[in-house]
């Protein structure tokens, strides 16, 4: 039953008339060939040039206020927040450069580990250095308000650092969850395609591997972030 | 004519020549009109930004394979979250009644809507012809693995097909 069926249904692919006709004109191929990019990559490349933009234009702020703003021990925040910005800039601008080396050239199965080995390790990386950007962006806004309201950044009470502390992790929450939830749901369809095509081809060993470096990076991450926490509420309060 | 200029319309032509293995990859993983323009669009560009890295060691039809269903496979959907009310696709039997092909394209179509991506990819690739070693190499399998999975993908097919006639 199976080949006869099949058999002729592959006549009849080989013989349908809607795959031979030339639909796509030369000028409609040159139209394509100049448009922008819909994938993953793209949108994920796009996102790290608006980063690292951001991260310029508030390095640009913070240096305005450390030239102009006053206030006791502010020199010593507003150099942090700029070590904070330029690293976190060179880093997104090493993973831009990393992100331009994926290519699509290869088999199925070596483009696939190709990107969930990217996603694991960068793209995870990335969404943190990401999400510190909504951090700064309050943390500067704020300044910012003190010198155009106070004209100096007055000392803090205990109840603004909380303000200060709960503005800070709900802008840098805010943030990564969004961006948490698309990378979830791309590493989630990727490794699913990485098991239909592994099926008996691949030991499950990869799969495994794949889950190890992510928890791996998970514990990283989350360590970097209470480091980072800490750090921040420490400037905040000294 | 500068080189760079002469490379497009190289590229090009190449491309308006193969269009049909273009046709037949967004015919197979496209869910609507309006998916299967903007695959066209997505394999056109990919195509012409790994032209650079095609050195012939294969056949162009080959090649431009590889980076198409490439394409085709790791496009993903939006999330849920992001997907609004108005992009959900319609129903598979009303695309297909309204579908220009014949009959039999009609019902293989049906019967391959219901296979994984990776299956799509492994019967197209049969469908066209395609060797096991050129089908092994576009997947990245072996080719025992090739002829395992060939098997049970054809009887997957044949099912599928026999319960929609």
């Amino acid at each position: 039953m199976e080949s006869i069926d099949l058999d002729k249904y592959k006549e009849a692919w080989k013989k349908e008339p809607i795959f031979e006709e030339k639909n796509l004109t030369k000028k409609e191929i040159t139209q394509f060939i100049r448009s922008s990019s819909k994938s993953i990559q793209s949108q994920f490349k796009s996102a790290l040039i608006l980063d690292i933009v951001l991260k310029s234009l508030l390095s640009v702020a913070v240096i305005y206020l450390l030239l102009f703003a006053k206030g006791s021990g502010l020199s010593f925040t507003l150099l942090t927040f700029l070590i904070i910005l330029i690293s976190g800039a060179l880093l997104q601008f090493g993973t831009l450069k990393k992100l331009s080396l994926v290519k699509f050239g290869g088999s199925i199965i070596k483009n696939l580990q190709d990107y969930l080995g990217f996603y694991h390790i960068e793209y995870r990386k990335s969404i943190l250095i990401n999400a510190s950007t909504a951090t700064m962006v309050f943390l500067t806004g704020s300044y910012f308000y003190f010198i155009m309201k106070y004209v100096q950044v007055p000392d803090l009470e205990w109840d603004d650092y909380t303000v200060f502390g709960i503005g800070s992790l709900l802008s840098f929450g805010i943030s990564f969850f969004a961006q948490n939830h698309q990378f979830r749901f791309n590493i989630g369809q990727l490794e699913k395609l990485m098991k239909e095509a592994d099926e008996g081809s691949l030991k499950e060993e990869h799969i495994q591997n794949y889950h190890s470096n992510r928890k791996r990076w998970i514990w990283i991450f989350a360590i970097l972030g209470i480091v980072g926490i800490a750090l921040l509420m420490y400037l905040l309060f000294t | 004519m500068s080189a760079a200029k002469e490379i497009e319309k190289e590229f090009i032509s190449r491309i308006e020549k193969h269009q049909g293995i273009i046709h037949k990859i967004c015919f197979v993983y496209a869910k609507n009109e309006s998916d299967r323009k903007d695959l066209y669009q997505e394999i056109i560009l990919q195509l012409w930004k790994s032209y650079p890295g095609f050195k012939g060691n294969s056949s162009f039809s080959t090649w431009m394979y590889r980076v198409a269903l490439n394409t085709a496979i790791t496009q993903n959907k939006k999330p849920k979250l992001l997907l609004l009310k108005t992009e959900v696709s319609p129903e598979i039997d009303d695309r297909v009644s309204k579908m220009e092909a014949s009959e039999d394209i009609k019902v293989l179509y049906q019967a391959i809507s219901h296979l994984n991506k990776i299956e799509k990819a492994i019967i197209l690739l049969w469908l066209d012809e395609k060797s096991y070693d050129e089908i092994a190499e576009t997947i990245g399998i072996s080719v025992k693995n090739v002829s395992v999975k060939l098997v049970r993908i054809k009887t997957k097919l044949a099912q599928l097909i026999q319960k929609l006639q």
